[in-house]
């Protein structure tokens, strides 16, 4: 298990979470911000959950809120060891649970997984320009804008900008020295 | 089964994949191992299921028939006779009670009388005295230090190299050594 301060999350179970991821990424209103195009069938998601999976290369967790809820998945995807880097991915699928600080609480916390943990020294991600609010969240988490990929992606009627942005395993720390241990190392 | 004074090791079981998930998730007994990632008991499940060639593993139970902790030897390659251990009380009640000493006792025991190894060696985090500590007590000599050897909770730390002899062994634990 891997603490937040409000949330926990865990290793997926296919068994358990099949049915509610399956009909997360089927939700239109959630997958206009994902960067794949759906329709998933139930066969495909269990693929995709079930896949084994090495730690060192691609991370998959469930999102758990303080009573044990599933409202979500995230992960760190294209995990480089040589260049310490990795992509980091976020779904709050259960609607109900938006706009509550639970996505900047998954953030941070898979922000010190990788850089406490996996010793990683950037971390990085791609949010949609009409996604104002994730935006603002990974803003809020540190995330510094380091490019504008012009029409990249054609979703809900239109084409649509991917904005590229990362953040430093140092200014990490320094702007969360509360959620990284005393003495890691800078770089 | 193995009977120490303290300890018994036994082969692992699928009913322990449990408690060995609730002890690789804990932050505590993890801090001086290499895992990283959370575990599910499915995992644990398959890991008790599983056979790597050249290694022996063992569950560790107090006298009581406690569960406590792992234990294990792990042949290198070749024909030196030579075995690396592997070990972890998960616990954390159980720390310092000497049942990691115990277990390594008989660990060393089984690999030495029973799989006529000549030399048994362990890494162990500089940082982790309680452990060093043991192993002393069990006879192991220290044999070098690797500088910033493992990476854990965002930075890195020196490895020891500990090592102990099938005569050293034979000699420190003689009431042990089967009767000829």
């Amino acid at each position: 298990m891997i603490r937040g301060e409000r949330i926990t999350l865990r290793p997926l179970d296919v068994d358990q979470d099949l049915e509610r991821a399956h009909c997360w990424v089927n939700d239109l209103e959630v997958t206009r911000f994902l960067g794949f195009e759906g329709p998933l069938t139930r066969h495909q998601e269990h693929e995709i959950l079930a896949r084994e999976r090495d730690p060192e290369q691609d991370i998959m967790l469930a999102i758990l809120t303080e009573d044990g809820t599933h409202i979500g998945n995230c992960g760190l995807h294209h995990i480089s060891r040589t260049s310490r880097k990795a992509e980091l991915g976020i779904m709050i699928g259960d609607k109900r649970y938006w706009s509550q600080g639970y996505g900047a609480d998954v953030v941070k916390t898979l922000c010190a997984f990788g850089f406490v943990r996996m010793n990683l020294q950037r971390i990085e991600l791609g949010v949609f320009g009409h996604n104002p609010r994730a935006q603002r969240c990974y803003t809020k988490c540190g995330f510094q804008v380091e490019g504008r990929f012009r029409r990249s992606i054609y979703k809900a009627g239109e084409y649509r900008d991917e904005i590229r942005m990362a953040i430093l395993r140092e200014e990490f720390a320094a702007q969360f020295p509360e959620r990284v241990p005393e003495g890691m190392s800078e770089t | 089964m193995i009977r120490g004074e303290k300890t018994i090791l036994r082969p692992w079981d699928v009913t322990d994949a449990e408690r060995i998930t609730r002890w690789l998730n804990d932050d505590e007994v993890t801090r001086f191992l290499p895992f990283w990632f959370p575990v599910t008991p499915k995992q644990e499940e398959a890991w008790i299921r599983s056979e790597i060639p050249g290694e022996t593993r063992f569950a560790i139970d107090t006298l009581e028939g406690r569960h406590i902790g792992h234990c294990s030897l792990k042949k290198e390659p070749g024909h030196a006779r030579c075995s690396e251990v592997g070990l972890w009380i998960g616990e954390r009640e159980c720390w310092g009670q000497g049942y990691c000493t115990d277990a390594l006792i008989s660990l060393c025991l089984f690999g030495f009388v029973h799989g006529n190894l000549q030399r048994i060696f362990l890494h162990v985090v500089a940082d982790n005295v309680g452990a060093v500590r043991c192993y002393e007590k069990a006879g192991f000599a220290h044999e070098g230090r690797l500088r910033r050897h493992r990476h854990h909770q965002g930075r890195y730390w020196d490895v020891l190299c500990m090592g102990l002899l099938r005569e050293e062994f034979r000699e420190r634990f003689a009431q042990r050594w089967p009767e000829a």
